[in-house]
């Protein structure tokens, strides 16, 4: 299904933490409440409320994903994560990606499919440059 | 019988950033893999199901210049877009409706729907596909196949209500004949252990031997990878399997030849005699060639993920050299037996 690397090779800094490129696994776009994701830093998993997904340039805490069920991630468009906390210097970043697919859903129990996908990679954090 | 292509074969491409939507319409039209073009309307346009004037101008001059003809949008029907329940059927017509204003306005005479639209949404939905002069065609995709209770539940409503505004789309991977090769290679690559893919194999088999719901089965298939210890990608393998491909007999889309108002002409491999090894294309263009189909067969390639540099064009050329030979082959025969 991967077509495209799930995490872009390159990071920035935020005021308080750093930002990086995630592109959809997906052959199409899909409504923004059909994504859900896990992250670690150096092997630790990074709790939501420091990450945000932004979009269609906004910027949504990743509780308020579900809500989102009109707000659609373009699928040529990188959405760009958010993580709080992260200081410069050299990180691990592992990411699990779950998008679950709308239209694919079992008639008979109503569950609707949803696919994990997996990255992870090595990131030199900048001291100053910042996005 | 006229063919044309889906943008979807050239997913792989598109979303590499080789070709954006404009490049691959005057593409297709020099290569010549019209006159049909169809694509989905969530894939190729940003603002879907939104649709600007000035871009259904700019698409509707950009076919002009290529020679080509829309032919299908892919809408879906994503019933299951909110966490807390699946869309309702009054949702369902409002989130059609907006596809269906998008279809009219580009010039697509046909819309594809999938199975989240139930019947009362589709009685409900017929009057609006009817004023905008949009066909719309439920897609019959693996694991259902024409006499799946789901699939029945439909054609009853169709013959009742009788409009020719509601159709159906068959696509060619509900006849499959075995898993295609290259995804279970690429599985192996990937890891999974024989076993497993072993265990996956035998039950698409059984599933289609006609015993067990394809429903059913995907759910035990699961169940059974999960306690052997089978991964995620197991998994994921073992759902594409059942749900991707199917094998109805090609003779069975006969029975709803009358509603049938496009095509989706799926394969995956291309072998080096020019066939389609896992689909039967030979007895599918015999069937769609004798019903005198006339509507369009979109190519549609889903084997980018397991081929080595994926050429989506390429792909349908071969593709659709295929099914013009064997048309051509069954001309030939039939005139030969009148002579």
């Amino acid at each position: 299904m991967a077509q495209v690397e799930l995490l872009s090779p390159h990071v920035g800094r935020t005021y308080n933490g750093i930002e990086l490129s995630v592109r959809s696994p997906w052959y199409r776009s899909l409504p923004v409440s059909c994504v859900d994701l896990e992250l670690q830093v150096d092997g630790v998993s990074v709790d939501e409320a420091r990450i945000s997904f932004c979009v269609n340039s906004h910027s949504y805490a990743i509780a308020e994903l579900g809500e989102l069920f009109d707000e659609f991630w373009f699928v040529l468009d990188p959405a760009r994560l958010r993580i709080a906390g992260v200081s410069p210097g050299s990180h691990q970043i592992a990411l699990r990606l779950g998008l679950r697919i709308p239209y694919l859903y079992d008639e008979e129990t109503g569950d609707v499919l949803q696919l994990w996908s997996e990255a992870a990679a090595d990131y030199q954090v900048p001291e100053d440059a910042s996005t | 019988m006229r063919f044309g292509v889906t943008l979807y074969s050239l997913t792989s491409e598109y979303k590499a950033g080789k070709y954006t939507l404009e490049e691959l319409l005057s593409l297709a039209g020099e290569l010549g893999v019209g006159p049909g073009v169809e694509l989905v309307g969530f894939q190729s346009i940003r603002s879907f199901p939104a649709v600007s004037d000035q871009f259904a101008r700019r698409f509707r001059r950009l076919l002009d210049a290529a020679g080509l003809e829309p032919t299908c949008l892919g809408a879906n029907v994503d019933i299951g877009r909110r966490r807390d329940r699946l869309m309702t059927d009054a949702e369902t017509v409002d989130y059609l409706s907006a596809q269906i204003t998008a279809a009219a306005k580009l010039g697509f005479p046909v819309m594809r729907i999938q199975f989240g639209a139930r019947p009362e949404a589709l009685r409900a939905i017929a009057p609006v596909a009817e004023a905008a002069g949009v066909k719309l065609g439920m897609e019959i995709h693996a694991p259902h196949s024409v006499d799946h209770p789901t699939v029945m539940a439909v054609r009853d409503l169709y013959e009742e209500i009788d409009s020719p505004y509601l159709g159906f789309i068959p696509d060619f991977g509900a006849s499959a004949r075995a898993i295609p090769v290259g995804a279970i290679r690429q599985q192996r690559e990937l890891g999974t252990s024989e076993e497993i893919i072993d265990l996956i194999t035998s039950a698409w088999t059984a599933a289609h031997a006609g015993k067990l719901d394809p429903f059913a089965a995907r759910r035990d298939l699961l169940e059974q990878i999960r306690s052997s210890g089978g991964e995620a990608e197991a998994s994921a393998f073992a759902w594409r399997a059942l749900t991707l491909w199917g094998a109805q007999a090609p003779e069975r889309w006969i029975e709803i030849m009358p509603r049938i108002v496009h095509v989706h002409g799926k394969f995956f491999d291309i072998d080096e005699n020019g066939d389609e090894p896992s689909v039967p294309y030979s007895e599918l263009m015999r069937v769609f060639g004798e019903a005198g189909y006339k509507g369009t067969i979109s190519s549609e390639w889903e084997g980018s993920a397991w081929a080595e540099s994926p050429d989506g064009f390429a792909m349908v050329r071969k593709h659709q050299d295929m099914m013009r030979r064997y048309l051509t082959q069954d001309a030939n025969q039939v005139k030969q037996r009148s002579l």
